[in-house]
C-alpha cells in the first residue's frame, strides 16, 4: 500500500492523457462529446429536431437567426490497468514496483474521476470490479495486495481475451515483456479497441547485468525448464544484444504507434526516481 | 630426432592432469532466472556460430595442453642430427649383463642403437674411436674419420659371457684425452657411473632375472644346484639332465631376492650333468649350468735310487703308479711320466717324461751343478714357479751340511743367493734339480719334506682333476704340461677342436670343454671342465643412473639440440594464452 504521505504528494498530480475522454457518466475530463456543461464550445444554426432549450435567444435577437449553443461535455474515462502477475515478475523487486505503479495509476485515475479496472495477467486472468472514487481505490489496493506472481505469461493471448469496457479508454500495461508469444499483438489489440496504450516495462538489475560465470544450469522461474549454458564472454555478449534488441524493439514499436513506453528498473525508489521518470515520460503531470 | 633426456616424457602426465582439471571444472551451477527467453535467444545466436564458438570456448584448454606438451618436449631435450663436432671415444660394455633383454631388446642392442644415433649426429671430419671392454680391453677402431666404417664396426660388436674391464678401458681413453683436446669419452653401459670427463649412455633400466649360481654332483648322482632370484617372488622349474637324458624336474617358489640350494637327482656315473631353469627371464645365459665328471687318470713314476723318504713322499699321491728301477734301467721302462734320479744319473737320460734329479753329478738340461759348498740358510726365490713349489714351506728350520750351487734354470730355493733348487722347461718337458743330497740335510725329517715333494710333483705332474676345474668364461685356462703326450687338443662347447697350448685363451663360450691327450700306443687321457658366465653379472635388477644430457665438447650438444626453440615456443604460447584468457575470461 502506498503511504498516506505519498498519496498526499500524488494529490498534486494527475494522469495525463493524449486523447479526450469518452465515457458514460459525467466526469472531470473534457470529452469530444458536446453536452450540457457550462463551458460553451461553439455555435451552429438550428436544424429541425434540435433541442429548443439550447437555442441562443440573445443571438436570435441580434441576428434574427436561430443558433444553437454547443457546450463541451465533461465525461469520465475508463482506465484499464493490466498488471503482469506471472512468476517472472517475482524476481528482485519487480513485483513490488509493478504493484506500486498499478496503485499509483489507479489512485491518480480515481482521483481524476475516472473509472478504473485492474487486470492481473499470468496464469488465470483476474480482474477487479470497476472502481471509482476513494472507496474504489481502497478496493483496488486490496485487490492488488491479494495478488501473488505465479504462472506463465502469455501476453498476447491474455490481452486478446480481455473483456475491456467498450469505447475509448486508457490501458496501462505493466510487464517485464518476458512473454514467449511476444507483446506486439497485445498492444495492437489494445489500440484496435480504442485504448490509449501505455507500456511500462519493468526489469530487474539482474536481468540488465546478469552476474553469471562459467558453466551454469539456468532454470526458468515460470516453466521450470532448464538449460545448460557456459556463461562465458561470448554468451553474455549475446545476452546483452538480445536484451538491447528487446528494449529498442519495444520502444520503437510504441513510438511508431503513438503509444507511450517507459522502462523502469526494479531497484528504483518509487517516490523519487520512478515518480520522476513517470513525470519525465509525460505519464503524470 | 633423438631425445637427450627421455625420462622427461613423464612430463606428459601434465596433459592428463589438465584434462582432469577441466573435466572436474565442468560441473555447472544451477541458477533460477525470471525467464529463459533472452538466454535462449543468446544461445541461439551462439548456436549459429557453433564451430567457432566451441573452438573459442575450448581454446584455453587446447592452449594449455599445447603448453604442457611443449614443456614435456623441453624436458626430453630433443635434438636433431648434424650438430656434433670433434673427437669421441666410445667405450662399449661387453659384459654378460648387457645380454639382458628389456622390452624385447637387449641392453647391448639399445647401446648400439644409441651409439649409431650419435654417429648420425657427427659431421664430416669428426673422429671416433671404439673401445670394447670385455674380459680385456680392445680397440675396435682407432681415431677414424670414416664414420661408415665406424658404423660397421659398432654393428659387428657383440657382448661376451664374462665381466667387463671398464675401468681399464676408461683409463685408456683418459690417456688418449691427455693428448687430444676436447675428447669426448662416452661409456655405453648398464652399470658404469659417469665420472668427471666421462659420460655414460645408459642401456637398460633394470629387469628381473633368475640364475643358477653353482652346480656340483656327488658320486652317488645327487646334484646340488644353487639358484638365486634377482627379482620379485617367482615360481620356477628346474630340469636336470644327465648325459642328455632328463632325470629330474623340481618346481619351487622363491621369495624376492632369495637364494636357495636345490637337490636334484642325476644318474650316478654320468659324465655330464646339466641343470636349467625352464622359465624365461631377462638373462638366458645363467639359466643353464653344467657339471663335468673327472675321469680317473694316473701317472707312471720311475724312482731310481734307494731313498725311502722320497718313496714315501711320492707315494702319498693316489694318482701315481710308482715303479722302482736302477738308473741305468730306467730308460727301458715304458710310458713313464716322471723319472726321479737320486744321486748318479744314467749315462743317457730318458728321451721323454719329466725329470726330478736329486744331487745330480752332471748337468740336467740347462741346469748345471757347481762346486760343493756348505752352510747358509735357505730362502725362497722370486717367481711363479718358486711361489708354487715353496708354498706352505717353513724354510727357517731346514739345515744343510753340504750342497751344490746350481746355475741355469729358474731358481726356486737359494742359499746365499745361489740356487739350491732349480726348475727348467724344454719343449714342454719340465725338469727339476735339487742341489743337495737329502741325507746331508735334516729336510727329510721335517714335515716340510712331503710338502716340498708334493709341490714339486704338482709342478712336474699337474693333477688334471685340480688343474682343469670349472671356471669363469673369459679367464684363461692353464692346461697340464705336455709330458709324454704326443698330441693334445681341447674341444669347445660348440664342437670346435683346438690344438692346445699351455694356456687355453678361447674360453668365452659357456658350456663343457673337453681336454684330450694322446700318448704313444693309442693311449688317450680325457678331462672335462665347464665354464660359466661370471655370477656377479646375473643380478640385472639395478642399472646405473639414467643418461644425463650429453654434453659433447667441440660442438656443443649431441646433434643440434632443439630445446631453446621449444622454450621460445613455450614463451610465445604463454603470451597467446595470456591474451586469450583476457578476452575469454
Amino acid at each position: 500500500m502506498l503511504s498516506e504521505a505519498f498519496l498526499r504528494q500524488l494529490d498534486q498530480l494527475r494522469l495525463t492523457l493524449r486523447s479526450p475522454a469518452q465515457g458514460g457518466a459525467g466526469g472531470l475530463r473534457r470529452s469530444r462529446a458536446l453536452g450540457s456543461s457550462v463551458e460553451v464550445s461553439d455555435f451552429r444554426e438550428y436544424a429541425p429536431g434540435d433541442d429548443l432549450r439550447r437555442v441562443d435567444w440573445n443571438a436570435y435577437a441580434r441576428f434574427e437567426r436561430l443558433f444553437l449553443k454547443l457546450f463541451m461535455e465533461e465525461q469520465e474515462t475508463q482506465v484499464h490497468i493490466l498488471l503482469d502477475a506471472s512468476a517472472s515478475m517475482a524476481a528482485e523487486g519487480k513485483w513490488e514496483l509493478a504493484q506500486s505503479l498499478a496503485q499509483l495509476f489507479a489512485y491518480l485515475a480515481l482521483r481524476g474521476g475516472d473509472r478504473v479496472t485492474l487486470y492481473a495477467l499470468g496464469g488465470e486472468t483476474r480482474r477487479s470490479e470497476p472502481l471509482s472514487g476513494r472507496a474504489g481505490y481502497l478496493r483496488g489496493a486490496d485487490f492488488l495486495s491479494a495478488l501473488r506472481p505465479a504462472g506463465e505469461t502469455r501476453l498476447c493471448a491474455d490481452v486478446l481475451r480481455l473483456p475491456l469496457h467498450p469505447g475509448r479508454g486508457v490501458a496501462l500495461l505493466i510487464t517485464d515483456l518476458m512473454s514467449p508469444d511476444g507483446y506486439e499483438k497485445a498492444l495492437q489489440s489494445l489500440q484496435y479497441r480504442r485504448q490509449e496504450a501505455t507500456l511500462l516495462h519493468v526489469l530487474s538489475p539482474g536481468e540488465m547485468q546478469p552476474a553469471l560465470e562459467g558453466p551454469v544450469r539456468l532454470i526458468d522461474s515460470e516453466t521450470g525448464e532448464a538449460r545448460e549454458l557456459s556463461a562465458d564472454h561470448a554468451l553474455l555478449a549475446a545476452y546483452h544484444r538480445a536484451l538491447e534488441e528487446l528494449l529498442r524493439g519495444a520502444e520503437a514499436f510504441c513510438r511508431a504507434r503513438e503509444m507511450r513506453y517507459l522502462c523502469l528498473l526494479s531497484d528504483m525508489d518509487l517516490e523519487r526516481e520512478a515518480l520522476h521518470a513517470l513525470a519525465g515520460a509525460g505519464l503524470i503531470g | 630426432m633423438q631425445w637427450l633426456y627421455p625420462a622427461g616424457m613423464w612430463g606428459l602426465i601434465a596433459l592428463a592432469a589438465i584434462t582432469a582439471l577441466y573435466l572436474l571444472r565442468r560441473k555447472s551451477e544451477s541458477v533460477t532466472v525470471p525467464s529463459l527467453l533472452l538466454w535462449q535467444r543468446a544461445a541461439a545466436e551462439q548456436q549459429a556460430m557453433r564451430p567457432f564458438q566451441r573452438l573459442k570456448r575450448n581454446i584455453l584448454y587446447f592452449l594449455q595442453m599445447a603448453l604442457a606438451l611443449l614443456l614435456a618436449l623441453a624436458l626430453m631435450r630433443p635434438a636433431v642430427s648434424g650438430g656434433m663436432r670433434g673427437e669421441t671415444v666410445m667405450i662399449f660394455d661387453l659384459s654378460a649383463s648387457m645380454q639382458a633383454v628389456e622390452g624385447g631388446v637387449s641392453r647391448f642392442d639399445t647401446a648400439r642403437r644409441q651409439a649409431l644415433a650419435l654417429l648420425d649426429g657427427m659431421r664430416e671430419g669428426d673422429r671416433v674411436t671404439v673401445l670394447t671392454a670385455g674380459h680385456e680391453v680392445d680397440t675396435a677402431i682407432s681415431r677414424t674419420a670414416d664414420l661408415a666404417r665406424a658404423r660397421s664396426v659398432i654393428a659387428s660388436l657383440a657382448p661376451e659371457n664374462a665381466g667387463a674391464e671398464l675401468d681399464a678401458a676408461v683409463s685408456l681413453a683418459r690417456a688418449m684425452a691427455r693428448d687430444i683436446e676436447g675428447l669426448n669419452i662416452l661409456v655405453f653401459s648398464d652399470t658404469y657411473e659417469a665420472q668427471e670427463g666421462v659420460q655414460t649412455v645408459r642401456a637398460g633400466a633394470g629387469a628381473e632375472n633368475r640364475a643358477l649360481l653353482s652346480l656340483s654332483v656327488s658320486p652317488a648322482g645327487q646334484a646340488f644346484a644353487r639358484v638365486a632370484n634377482y627379482g620379485g617372488a617367482a615360481d620356477i622349474t628346474l630340469e636336470c639332465a644327465a648325459d642328455g637324458q632328463l632325470c629330474d624336474v623340481v618346481s619351487l617358489s622363491l621369495a624376492a631376492g632369495e637364494s636357495r640350494a636345490v637337490l636334484l637327482q642325476a644318474a650316478p656315473g654320468a659324465q655330464t650333468v646339466q641343470v636349467r631353469i625352464v622359465e624365461a627371464d631377462a638373462l638366458a645365459l645363467d639359466n643353464e649350468r653344467w657339471y663335468a665328471a673327472r675321469e680317473e687318470s694316473s701317472w707312471r713314476v720311475a724312482l731310481c735310487g734307494e731313498n725311502v723318504f722320497l718313496e714315501k713322499a711320492v707315494a702319498l699321491r693316489d694318482d701315481i703308479v710308482l715303479l722302482r728301477a736302477a738308473a741305468e734301467e730306467a730308460a727301458a721302462l715304458e710310458d713313464i711320466d716322471l723319472y726321479i734320479f737320486d744321486g748318479a744319473l744314467p749315462q743317457e737320460l730318458p728321451a721323454s717324461g719329466t725329470l726330478l734329479c736329486v744331487a745330480p753329478d752332471r748337468p740336467v738340461g740347462d741346469i748345471v751343478p757347481g762346486e760343493a759348498a756348505s752352510g747358509g740358510g735357505l730362502r725362497a726365490a722370486y717367481g711363479e714357479a718358486a711361489r708354487q713349489i715353496t708354498e706352505n714351506l717353513l724354510l727357517e728350520d731346514i739345515a744343510l751340511r753340504a750342497w751344490t750351487p746350481l746355475r741355469g734354470g729358474v731358481p726356486v730355493l737359494t742359499v746365499n743367493g745361489a740356487a739350491l733348487l732349480a726348475v727348467s722347461e724344454e719343449q714342454g718337458r719340465r725338469m727339476a734339480v735339487l742341489g743337495f743330497d737329502l741325507h746331508d740335510s735334516n729336510l727329510p725329517m721335517k714335515g716340510d719334506f712331503p710338502i716340498l715333494i708334493q709341490n714339486l710333483l704338482g709342478y712336474l705332474l699337474p693333477d688334471v682333476r685340480t688343474s682343469l676345474g670349472d671356471g669363469i668364461c673369459g679367464e684363461p685356462v692353464t692346461l697340464p704340461p705336455a709330458g709324454r703326450a704326443l698330441s693334445r687338443q681341447v674341444t669347445l662347447p660348440d664342437g670346435r677342436a683346438l690344438q692346445a697350448a699351455e694356456v687355453l685363451e678361447d674360453t668365452m663360450e659357456q658350456g663343457v670343454y673337453t681336454w684330450t691327450e694322446e700318448y704313444a700306443g693309442g693311449e688317450r687321457r680325457t678331462a672335462r671342465f665347464a665354464l660359466h658366465m661370471a655370477p656377479e653379472e646375473s643380478d640385472v635388477r639395478q642399472t646405473g643412473s639414467p643418461t644425463e644430457g650429453l654434453r659433447l665438447m667441440g660442438g656443443g650438444a649431441a646433434g643440434r639440440e632443439l630445446t631453446p626453440w621449444v622454450l621460445l615456443a613455450i614463451l610465445a604460447l604463454l603470451l597467446v594464452e595470456w591474451g586469450v584468457s583476457r578476452r575469454v575470461g
